[in-house]
C-alpha cells in the first residue's frame, strides 16, 4: 500500500539541492514517485469526451430508457431496434397488455406443468470452470408447450457478490445464445427453475456466466459452469 | 472528494441528482471532475489509445444508467472507480475473446489486470493531481514525468527558480495531505 508521503520542510530553502525529480518532495514515497512518473497518470482524456457523453446519454434516453429505470435484459443476441415515436405512444398500452399476458402465462404454466404435456427431461451435468472449480450442477431440461423448462440443481457455486449475478444460457455456439434467466445463490445451494424460449435440440449447450449488474445484457464471457447435451 | 481525504469535499448531492436526471451541465461537470482519474484506471488496464477512451465513455454512461441505485449522500468517486475498473476489465476480456469459431461455449479469457489496490492508488493519485492548481501540477509533471531539474523547469516556464521551488513544495504538501488515507499515518517523531 502506498505509504504516507513525507515532505521535507527544508526543500524550499535548499537552493543547492540537486535538481532531480525527488528533490522537491524531499523523501517522497517511492511508490508515489513511481506513480507520478507513469505516463498514464498524465494522459489527457479524450477532449471530445464530454460532448460524446452528453450525446450518448441523450441517445440512450431517446430509446425510451430513463436513468431511474433498470434496463431490461433481453436475450443476449437480440438485435437492438430503435423505438420510434409511434411505438413510444403505444408503450403504455403495450405495458398493460404485457401485464395481462404475464398473468395469463403464469396460470398457463401451472396448468401445463401440472399436465401431461411435459416431455421426459434430459439430464445434463455441468462442471465448474477455472472461475468456480468446486462448483457443479445438474440440469433437468424438458420441452413443454410453452417453452423449455430447466431445473438447475447447483452445488458449491459461491454466492454472487453485490453488483453481480449469475445468468444461465442455452447456446448454439460462442456467438449465438439465448438467456434462460438469472439468479444469485446468496441463499446457498439449491434448485433453480429457469425458462428459455428455445429448444435444447437447437441450443444444445448450457452455460452459466457471472454478470455485472451494470455490464449490459450481453454475456460477460465469464463462464462458471458449462455442460452439453451432445 | 477523496474518501477520507482532508479538505476534499464530496461531490454535492445536488450534482449527483442532476447527473442522474441527465442534466447536461451536471454530466459535463462530473465528467470534468473524474474523467482524468477514470482515464488513468482505463489506461492502466487496457493500455493507451482508443480502447481506453472507449472505457472512459462507457464508464460514465454506465454510471448514469445506474445512478438511481447510488446514494446521493455518498462520495461519487469510489463508485465511479469501481465501475471504471470493471468496465476496463470487461472490455479487455471482450477484446481478447474469439469472435469466430466452432460450436463451443464462450471461452473464459484469463485477464491479468493490475490489482484492485494498485488501480485504486492510481485513481486517487490522479484525482489529487487534477485538484492541484495548474501551476503546481505542471511543476510536478515536469519534475516527475519529464525529469527536469528546478532550474530547467524555471527556464521552461519562464519563472524564477524560487517560484518553482515554492510551487513544488506546496504541491507535494497538498499531495501528502490528500493522499494520507492511502497509507498508515506516519508519526512526526518517528
Amino acid at each position: 500500500m502506498l505509504r504516507t508521503v513525507e515532505i521535507s520542510e527544508t526543500t524550499m530553502a535548499d537552493d543547492l539541492t540537486p535538481a532531480q525529480p525527488d528533490d522537491a518532495p524531499g523523501a517522497l514515497d517511492a511508490d508515489l514517485s513511481a506513480l507520478l512518473a507513469d505516463p498514464a497518470m498524465w494522459e489527457t482524456p479524450d477532449p471530445a469526451g464530454a460532448d460524446a457523453l452528453v450525446a450518448a446519454i441523450a441517445a440512450d434516453r431517446g430509446d425510451g430508457a430513463t436513468p431511474h429505470t433498470e434496463k431490461a435484459h433481453p436475450p443476449a443476441p437480440a438485435p437492438v431496434v430503435e423505438i420510434g415515436a409511434y411505438r413510444r405512444r403505444l408503450a403504455p398500452i403495450l405495458a398493460g397488455a404485457a401485464a395481462i399476458v404475464v398473468l395469463l402465462a403464469g396460470a398457463l404454466i401451472v396448468a401445463v406443468v401440472d399436465g401431461d404435456d411435459v416431455s421426459d427431461g434430459v439430464l445434463i451435468a455441468l462442471s465448474g470452470t477455472d472461475l468456480a472449480p468446486d462448483a457443479a450442477a445438474e440440469a433437468d431440461i424438458a420441452d413443454t408447450p410453452i417453452g423449455t423448462r430447466i431445473l438447475l440443481d447447483v452445488t458449491d457455486l459461491p454466492p454472487a457478490e453485490d453488483g453481480t449475478y449469475y445468468e444461465a444460457w442455452l447456446r448454439q455456439s460462442a456467438e449465438v445464445g439465448v438467456s434462460a434467466g438469472t439468479f444469485h445463490m446468496r441463499g446457498g445451494d439449491g434448485e433453480i427453475e429457469l425458462w428459455a424460449g428455445v429448444t435444447l435440440d437447437d441450443y444444445p449447450l448450457i452455460t452459466v456466466t457471472l454478470q455485472q449488474e451494470d455490464g449490459g445484457a450481453a454475456s460477460s464471457g465469464a463462464v462458471v459452469l458449462r455442460g452439453s447435451a451432445g | 472528494m477523496s474518501p477520507g481525504a482532508d479538505g476534499d469535499p464530496p461531490a454535492p448531492s445536488d450534482l449527483v441528482g442532476r447527473f442522474c436526471a441527465g442534466d447536461e451541465d451536471a454530466v459535463r461537470e462530473v465528467y470534468e471532475r473524474y474523467a482524468g482519474a477514470v482515464s488513468t484506471v482505463a489506461r492502466s488496464v487496457v493500455g493507451s489509445g482508443a480502447l481506453a477512451d472507449e472505457v472512459v465513455q462507457e464508464t460514465f454512461v454506465k454510471a448514469w444508467r445506474a445512478a438511481s441505485t447510488f446514494d446521493a449522500n455518498r462520495d461519487l468517486a469510489p463508485w465511479l472507480y469501481t465501475i471504471a475498473r470493471r468496465t476496463a476489465i470487461d472490455t479487455l476480456r471482450r477484446e481478447r475473446r474469439p469472435t469466430t469459431g466452432g460450436h463451443v461455449p464462450e471461452v473464459e479469457v484469463a485477464i491479468e489486470a493490475p490489482a484492485f489496490e494498485t488501480t485504486f492508488q492510481q485513481f486517487e493519485v490522479r484525482r489529487a493531481l487534477d485538484d492541484l492548481p495548474d501551476g503546481e501540477r505542471e511543476v510536478v509533471r515536469l519534475s516527475h514525468l519529464v525529469g527536469l531539474s528546478h532550474p530547467e523547469i524555471a527556464e521552461r516556464l519562464g519563472v524564477p527558480v524560487g517560484t518553482v521551488k515554492s510551487r513544488s513544495a506546496r504541491a507535494h504538501r497538498r499531495l501528502a495531505a490528500v493522499l494520507a488515507h492511502l497509507g498508515p499515518a506516519r508519526s512526526d517523531n518517528s
